[in-house]
Parts: structure tokens; C-alpha cells; sequence
């Protein structure tokens, strides 16, 4: 039970990290379009709804999910996860 | 009246030990029962934290293919025993999917049962710019 969303909770925050990075490839060289590719690579790739902030050189996502377990999701109806990624510093 | 004092007691005495008895018989059912719970829930403990760790090994081993690296001994070094690793580069849509599949005995010494873990996590292709001189 609370190892199913202990796991659920794992494979959400890789896939925030994921959409997050894949976003960030973006960030130099099209920062407009950022977003948008984040959103893009979170729906077709994990079916996901993304919420996203681009701020100069980083870009942050928000995702969530339903409680996969029927028992918790009456305390814990959503799980979330967020990350943040950037552009490499050359400091 | 003394001897029929003394009759009363013994008989309580072996009424008590009598019941210490079956304590001892009770707790020495119950052990066994006990021992495969506690067993089975370090099973499940281990089980879960397998998976964790394969998530975040599919996770870091789908951005290393991402960048255009080669993967590591050491990444594969640090993966269960018996670790199957498929790659599934989707080039249209720059993406890969790095898919870590393994097998784990939760079962006990007399019952072995094997679990098969999935983890699988997907990472962009990065563009790689060829370096010049």
C-alpha cells in the first residue's frame, strides 16, 4: 500500500526530471518555444498534463498524478512532483 | 481441615502451572506464524527499495544515452545482479527509452518466488555538435 506510492511517487519525480531537462535543451537557443517542447515531450511521452515557468536561464515544471492506491487516495487523491533544470554554468 | 487446606492448595498450584503450560505451547505455535510475517514484510521492505532504486537507475541510465554517451561499467556495476538493460531509441522523435528488467526471490527458503521488476524511464536526445580541431 504505502509501498506502491512510495513507488508511484519515485517514477513521478524521474519524469519530472525528465520533462524538466527536456525542456531546458531549450532554454539557449529557442527560450520562447521552451515550454511549450516541455509540455509537448510530458504529454506525448508520459500522458501527463505540464505546468511550466520559464525564467531566464532555467525552466520549472510541475506534474501530478492520482494516487494509484484506492485506500490512500481517500487522505492523498493527488501526487506531485516538480524539478527545475538550466542552463550549465560556465563559473 | 489443615489436610483438606493443603489438598486445596496443591490443586491450585497445579491449576497454575497447568496454565503456564499452555502459555508456553501457545507462544511456541505462534512463533512460526510470527517469523513468516516478519519475514515476508523484509521481503516487501527489500522489494520496494529494488524498485526505487531501479526507477532511479532507468532514470540516470536514460540520460546518459540522452547526452550520446556510452554506458559505464560503473552504472552497470551498480544495478541488481542480473540486470537486462533495453535500449529503445525512438529517433523521429528524439527520444529514448531505457528499460531496466530484473528478477527478485521474496519468497522464503522452502517456498522461493520470483518477482520480475520493470522500470523505465525516457530522456530527449540531446543534438550532438561535432567538435572541430
Amino acid at each position: 500500500m504505502v509501498a506502491e506510492v512510495l513507488v508511484a511517487q519515485q517514477r513521478l519525480n524521474t519524469k519530472a526530471e525528465s520533462i524538466a531537462l527536456a525542456g531546458a535543451q531549450e532554454l539557449e537557443f529557442d527560450f520562447d518555444n521552451s515550454c511549450s517542447l516541455a509540455k509537448q515531450f510530458g504529454f506525448l511521452n508520459f500522458g501527463l498534463t505540464v505546468e511550466c515557468a520559464a525564467q531566464g536561464t532555467s525552466i520549472e515544471i510541475s506534474i501530478s498524478e492520482p494516487n494509484p492506491n484506492q485506500l490512500l487516495s481517500a487522505f492523498l487523491p493527488n501526487i506531485q512532483a516538480s524539478s527545475r533544470a538550466g542552463i550549465a554554468s560556465d563559473e | 481441615m489443615n489436610s483438606e487446606h493443603c489438598v486445596g492448595l496443591d490443586e491450585g498450584k497445579h491449576l497454575v502451572q497447568r496454565s503456564h503450560g499452555y502459555a508456553i505451547a501457545e507462544f511456541a505455535m505462534a512463533i512460526p506464524a510470527l517469523l513468516v510475517i516478519v519475514a515476508m514484510s523484509v521481503s516487501l521492505v527489500g522489494l520496494t527499495v529494488t524498485q526505487i532504486q531501479l526507477e532511479s537507475s532507468a532514470a540516470l541510465g536514460a540520460r546518459i544515452i540522452g547526452r550520446g554517451d556510452p554506458i559505464p561499467d560503473s552504472f552497470r556495476n551498480s544495478l541488481p545482479a542480473g540486470t537486462e538493460i533495453i535500449i529503445e531509441p525512438e529517433l523521429e522523435a528524439e527520444v529514448v527509452q531505457f528499460t531496466l528488467k530484473t528478477s527478485k526471490n521474496i519468497g522464503l527458503m522452502l517456498l522461493p518466488y520470483r518477482i520480475d521488476l520493470t522500470a523505465t524511464a525516457h530522456a530527449r536526445l540531446e543534438p550532438v555538435f561535432e567538435e572541430f580541431g
